[in-house]
């Protein structure tokens, strides 16, 4: 099994008047703000060099959660810090910027960039993320799967071209850099839905599975595997990633008591970001045959796990010492079949707890997870 | 604003040759595919016919013109080139579908006085068409249907009975009737010719030719624009109507400035 350490740039916390999303910006600290670049940039190094597979990173917008709203600037940087592992992308979200082909050209210059070692997330984004640009969800589908189609084609064909679409429409491309990795990328796409797993059965790429509990990944990937196998192909172990935020600690109790805090308000909390994903899951962005996500997006609230042990049992955070920690890795692998977990380290919101956690997983988790 | 089209016939070296005409402007012929005419419902013709006037000739063997003294392509060349004289009044954009490709791409090599540009649309010239392997079905008429159409064709009612039996017996009375060498050599060899303005159009859900069928054009005709039209099915001018129509009348009324933003 392989390990990829999620690195978005994480600001740090700020609290607002009822929990808001967008986050008004007024609370934006230059200080802080150089802080989090420079935690960020030191500590992909140390993951790096202590043998996580893949440093990732993500595209989100207008909160301090992630400070990559476009994803490939980030990803340029860490090609020149993170000299081993894969820098994977996961990702961008291809539906929204109105420009597929400037995507491809940044993806084929990162690629560049690190010698060959881009992996590339092409993602339709979480709900809420159409409010950024103001893309009518109810086009997510199709316009992500024009977007993809377009990308893959500016990255593999060699003679320039013109695109007319429902959405993109072109009248020559032909990227410079074309992409290191050939005959392409190790791409991925997100696929919590029936429709995603089908494209990507289709496309014959890999799937992430996030923002999801263990049950729901494992019938996704289940329904993935069962789509590829329709399309005549079987996927590697690595094609499907989890994505889980994790803290380790030297015992279970120090690191359950660490992630306490942030179960504190579970189930109560009716933030900006649960009416936006409520607003537009229930717009069009989901399709037909997924009316269990619809419903979960109404209010993820209620789905929240009330406590940190409800959360381990479920999935959706690994916990622990190092060895409950492996247990849990282990039952993951087994119950989704993922070959690449995407772990999530900042959960403490405590930089020095975080690079401990990440110590702890890397020397006493990690050797043994590469053996899964 | 709606198009008449009308029925229309002309004798061209003693071979009556059907013929559809609308619209008004400069002068467009459209060359079709194997199954010949399109099926009279097809509404890109009046649509194209909306700012030009369209040309849809039969050729030799199809749609009850007779074959007369046709024995190879250039024969057909010849006749169509004769047609484009007499109706076209002057020089022509050709709009070339399907197995219509080969003949566009030698008019515009040995009548260039004839020709203003050429649209190719999935053309089939170097497409290597093999019976099916041994155990492998043939497709139905139904699913030949969704392979050239697609799944919302723009058309103001499916063909009737008369006009698939008329489109399938096109298409199985002329295949390998007018010969040429091998895999269209001659044709690629002198493809480089080709001078007037170029649109290759390629349906990426043509599952009828083969994108490596559109290589040697792109590879030697230096002046060829090439482009997509996303999730469009083999038969473009009526799976994909709309977007077809439109790079087609703005190549035609543009020309090389098709590759500039007019902004509309």
């Amino acid at each position: 099994m392989k390990f990829s350490v999620f690195n978005g740039m994480p600001y740090g916390r700020v609290q607002t008047p009822g929990n808001r999303w967008p986050v008004p910006n007024k609370y934006f600290d230059a200080e802080q703000a150089k802080r989090a670049v420079a935690n960020c940039l030191e500590e992909v190094v140390m993951e790096d060099e202590l043998g996580f597979d893949w440093i990732a990173c993500a595209e989100h917008h207008y909160s301090p959660f992630n400070l990559a709203p476009n994803v490939t600037v980030l990803a340029s940087a860490l090609t020149q810090h993170v000299k081993r592992a894969k820098i994977a992308i996961l990702g961008a979200l291809i539906p929204l910027t109105g420009n597929p082909v400037r995507i491809a050209e940044e993806f084929a210059m990162i690629d560049n960039l690190s010698g060959g070692r881009l992996v590339a997330g092409l993602l339709r984004g979480a709900p809420y993320e159409y409010m950024v640009y103001n893309v009518n969800p109810a086009e997510s589908r199709s316009r992500f799967e024009e977007a993809w189609d377009l990308i893959i084609k500016a990255w593999t064909d060699t003679m320039p071209f013109g695109w007319e679409g429902q959405h993109f429409h072109y009248r020559h491309v032909s990227i410079w850099p074309r992409p290191l990795q050939q005959p392409t990328l190790p791409i991925y796409i997100s696929g919590s839905s029936k429709e995603s797993g089908e494209f990507a059965a289709r496309k014959k790429v890999g799937l992430g599975l996030a923002f999801t509990t263990m049950a729901f990944a494992a019938e996704a990937a289940r329904y993935y595997r069962e789509q590829c196998a329709v399309n005549g192909w079987q996927p590697m172990p690595e094609q499907v990633i989890y994505q889980v935020p994790i803290h380790v600690d030297e015992t279970d109790e120090k690191a359950r008591e660490a992630l306490r805090p942030l179960f504190a308000h579970a189930g109560t909390t009716t933030g900006g970001m649960v009416r936006a994903n409520r607003l537009v899951a229930t717009s069009g962005f989901f399709g037909k045959g997924d009316n269990k996500l619809v419903e979960r997006f109404k209010d993820l609230t209620i789905d929240e796990p009330r406590t940190v042990e409800e959360a381990i049992e479920r999935g959706t955070v690994i916990c622990g010492g190092p060895k409950s920690v492996m247990a849990q890795v282990r039952r993951m692998h087994d119950e989704i079949g993922c070959g690449v977990l995407n772990l999530i380290f900042d959960r403490t919101g405590v930089p020095e707890k975080k690079r401990r956690s990440i110590e702890l997983f890397a020397k006493e988790v990690m050797p043994e997870g590469h053996t899964l | 604003m709606s198009v008449e089209v009308y029925d229309k016939s002309v004798e061209i070296d003693g071979i009556w040759i059907p013929y559809r005409e609308a619209g008004a402007g400069e002068t467009i012929v459209f060359l079709h595919g194997a199954g010949g005419a399109p099926p009279v419902t097809a509404s890109f013709v009046a649509m194209l016919g909306e700012r030009h006037r369209v040309l849809v000739p039969s050729r030799p063997g199809f749609d009850g013109a007779a074959v007369g003294d046709c024995k190879t392509m250039l024969d057909v060349v010849a006749v169509m080139a004769a047609f484009i004289a007499r109706v076209g009044d002057g020089k022509v954009h050709l709009v070339a579908q399907s197995a219509g490709g080969a003949i566009g791409a030698w008019l515009a090599i040995l009548h260039p006085e004839l020709v203003e540009s050429l649209v190719l649309s999935a053309p089939a010239a170097f497409a290597h068409h093999r019976a099916p392997p041994a155990g492998v079905a043939r497709p139905s008429p139904e699913e030949i249907e969704k392979r050239l159409y697609g799944d919302h064709p723009t058309w103001s009612a499916p063909p009737t009975e008369a006009e698939r039996k008329r489109i399938a017996g096109n298409a199985m009375a002329n295949m390998g009737r007018f010969s040429a060498p091998e895999g269209n050599s001659d044709l690629q060899a002198r493809l480089g010719e080709i001078t007037v303005p170029v649109l290759l159009i390629v349906a990426t859900e043509d599952r009828m030719i083969p994108e490596a069928a559109m290589l040697p054009y792109q590879e030697s005709i230096p002046s060829l624009i090439r482009i997509f039209i996303h999730g469009a099915a083999h038969e473009m001018p009526i799976a994909a109507a709309t977007p077809w129509v439109k790079l087609v009348a703005e190549f035609v009324d543009r020309g090389e400035y098709f590759l500039v933003n007019s902004g509309t």
